[in-house]
């Protein structure tokens, strides 16, 4: 290690280095001993405190590889006590850059940078993650969040593309909100002799039977509430847009009578969050009308309630995980008496996140009996149709099991998220045409494409098979290597740094090729 | 003109065709330079089969015809 009294000794060596130009990582920490490279030759002595000065000024703009590692060996403080005395150096510009970062004179400096650099990489991906976990941590219990809040909370793996600002009293905001910006219909507001025809998008027989099913509730029951009437509209949507080969909830619809008039305008405000619900709600509608025929008042109208107003809150994607959530709740609520009220007030003031945990339930229920949930939520609705007591109730059970549920939700888009990744189109295109040099047809990028996937299903195995012949379960540098070997990729006249060198870019390439410095230092670290 | 390595997309490529392996630190960078370069040979190939039947593009066949032989070299 280089220490002070070294620095006689290294005066011929500053001045052989005095014009090389390096690039060193940014983060060798200033204060250190970096080698005014230009300056040390023009002096036959120099102090130390001079040359740190000198340092501190080159340091930005020319690090070489030399100071690098001279500063790493006369890195322990006490060495440098007098350099860093002034963490801000007095004259240079230059230093700006590194004033900022915290002195921090230990080699591990090195891997810091490294994981920094990490993680810049990463960065995206960790954004992604934390705005959801954010959200989730942000959400809790709040009952009529704020839109915004209502879309960090959400907690959908992916972000919810619509988001209207729309704010109903004793509806959360975010379900209108959602249900707004996908709801392509926007005439709700017309009669259901509208809806019937088909108006709505997706217009199926099944959006027809909902509607109808719908229409029987209100005739049963004159009082709805906006949340039945939302109800039974988001299920019509969510049923007509999402299930197309059910037809057997379409037996309950055509009992109904027509009672458009009460429904349309109540309904036109949940219409339009129910309506991007649509998929929720018409899986769990339908399973509901397959299994329930005659399920408790209660325990419809909460499944029913949870079911419109989830429907209107989570997206499509997470319509698998409701029905298998609806399932399990619709065997939670066996039995409950109270369950209807507690299901009205979940329904509107739940969060997003309960809405989460309690929709598939609320869904599947609904659906199994859309009829029957119409008729007899209605009745326990009027006594609950204060917003604060669905508030308490929401309150009640929003400390249902969110997590397990979440996790259960996740399980569900986990799936479906595989099919996703494929490498950009655009960097194979742009590859293939710069190695190529001639102009490509549009067809045969198409053919590309093929070939990539084959061939990432061919890599994969066969670094399976070399991580398992090694007993593994990572795949390592060494494995990549055998296979470029194995592909004559790599030779004995090619050895694989010369084909690093070649095709990647710098950055890369300084993580990949150790570089061995003086002091005993290796860059990157082993 | 180069762009960096999608090198999340690269892991969870292959996570999806093994879901029992994981890459080392770097390794993912590797595995691009094995795309690029199976890229490199696939092209070259293929503008060669190009120039084989006098079209200054490279058309659809000339890549498939290329794909085979260069799909049976990378196989290791």
């Amino acid at each position: 290690m280089v220490t002070l009294e070294c620095w006689p000794a290294l005066k011929p060596w500053l001045v052989c280095f005095g014009r090389l130009e390096m690039h060193l990582p940014d983060f060798v920490p200033d204060g250190t001993v970096m080698t005014a490279l230009h300056m040390s030759r023009k002096k036959k002595k120099f102090s130390i405190s001079e040359f740190e000065r000198g340092a501190d000024e080159r340091l930005p703009r020319n690090l070489g590889k030399w100071c690098y590692s001279l500063s790493l060996s006369l890195s322990p403080p006490r060495s440098l006590q007098i350099s860093l005395a002034t963490p801000v150096p007095p004259e240079s510009v230059e230093k700006r850059g590194l004033i900022r970062r915290p002195k921090n004179r230990k080699a591990v400096n090195v891997e810091a940078f490294e994981g920094g650099v990490e993680q810049n990489l990463l960065q995206i991906k960790a954004q992604n993650h934390m705005a959801e976990s954010q959200a989730t941590s942000i959400i809790g219990m709040t009952m009529g969040t704020s839109d915004t809040e209502i879309v960090l909370s959400n907690t959908e793996l992916f972000a919810q593309p619509q988001l209207g600002e729309q704010s109903q009293a004793g509806f959360s905001a975010p379900e209108q909100k959602l249900l707004k910006g996908k709801n392509p219909v926007q005439g709700r507001k017309a009669s259901n002799a509208a809806i019937e025809a088909g108006v709505l998008s997706d217009v199926d027989a099944k959006e027809g039977m909902t509607e109808r099913l719908q229409k029987k509730d209100l005739a049963q029951d004159p009082e709805h509430t906006d949340q039945m009437a939302t109800e039974s509209r988001g299920r019509a949507v969510s049923l007509s847009s999402e299930q197309r080969e059910h037809t057997r909830g379409s037996s309950y619809a055509e009992q109904l009578p027509g009672a458009d008039e009460l429904v349309a305008g109540i309904k036109y405000r949940r219409s339009q969050r129910e309506l991007s619900w649509g998929l929720l709600c018409k899986l769990l509608l339908l399973l509901s009308k397959n299994v329930v025929k005659s399920p408790t008042s209660a325990r419809t109208r909460r499944l029913s309630r949870h079911s419109t107003a989830m429907a209107a809150l989570y997206p499509e994607q997470s319509g698998r995980k409701l029905m298998k959530e609806a399932v399990e709740r619709e065997a939670e609520l066996d039995g409950v008496a109270v369950i209807g009220e507690v299901g009205d007030s979940e329904e509107e003031e739940m969060t997003e996140e309960e809405a989460e945990t309690e929709e598939p339930e609320s869904e599947e229920l609904s659906m199994k009996t859309p009829a029957f949930i119409r008729t007899k939520a209605y009745r326990p609705s009027p006594l609950l149709s204060t917003p604060r007591s669905l508030k308490t109730a929401a309150s009640r059970f929003s400390p249902k099991p969110p997590l397990a549920q979440q996790a259960a939700k996740r399980t569900v888009m986990a799936p479906r998220r595989k099919r996703e990744p494929a490498l950009p189109s655009s960097l194979v295109k742009k590859i293939f045409s710069h190695y190529a040099k001639v102009p490509v047809a549009r067809d045969a990028f198409k053919v590309v494409e093929k070939c990539v996937e084959v061939y990432f299903r061919q890599l994969s195995n066969d670094l399976e098979a070399y991580t398992m012949h090694a007993r593994r379960k990572t795949v390592q540098e060494a494995d990549l290597e055998l296979l470029m070997r194995r592909q004559g990729l790599v030779t004995d006249k090619m050895p694989l740094h010369v084909l690093i060198e070649r095709h990647l870019p710098l950055e890369y390439r300084k993580l990949l090729i150790p570089v061995a410095m003086s002091g005993n230092k290796v860059i990157p670290h082993k | 003109m180069k762009r960096a390595a999608p090198r999340s997309t690269l892991r969870t490529l292959i996570k999806r065709h093994k879901p029992q392996l994981c890459l080392a630190a770097y390794a993912d960078l590797l595995v691009h330079l094995n795309f690029l370069l199976f890229l490199h040979r696939l092209a070259e190939e293929a503008r060669a089969n190009a120039f084989e039947s006098k079209s200054k593009t490279i058309k659809s066949e000339h890549t498939m015809a290329a794909a085979k032989v260069i799909l049976k070299k990378s196989r290791g």
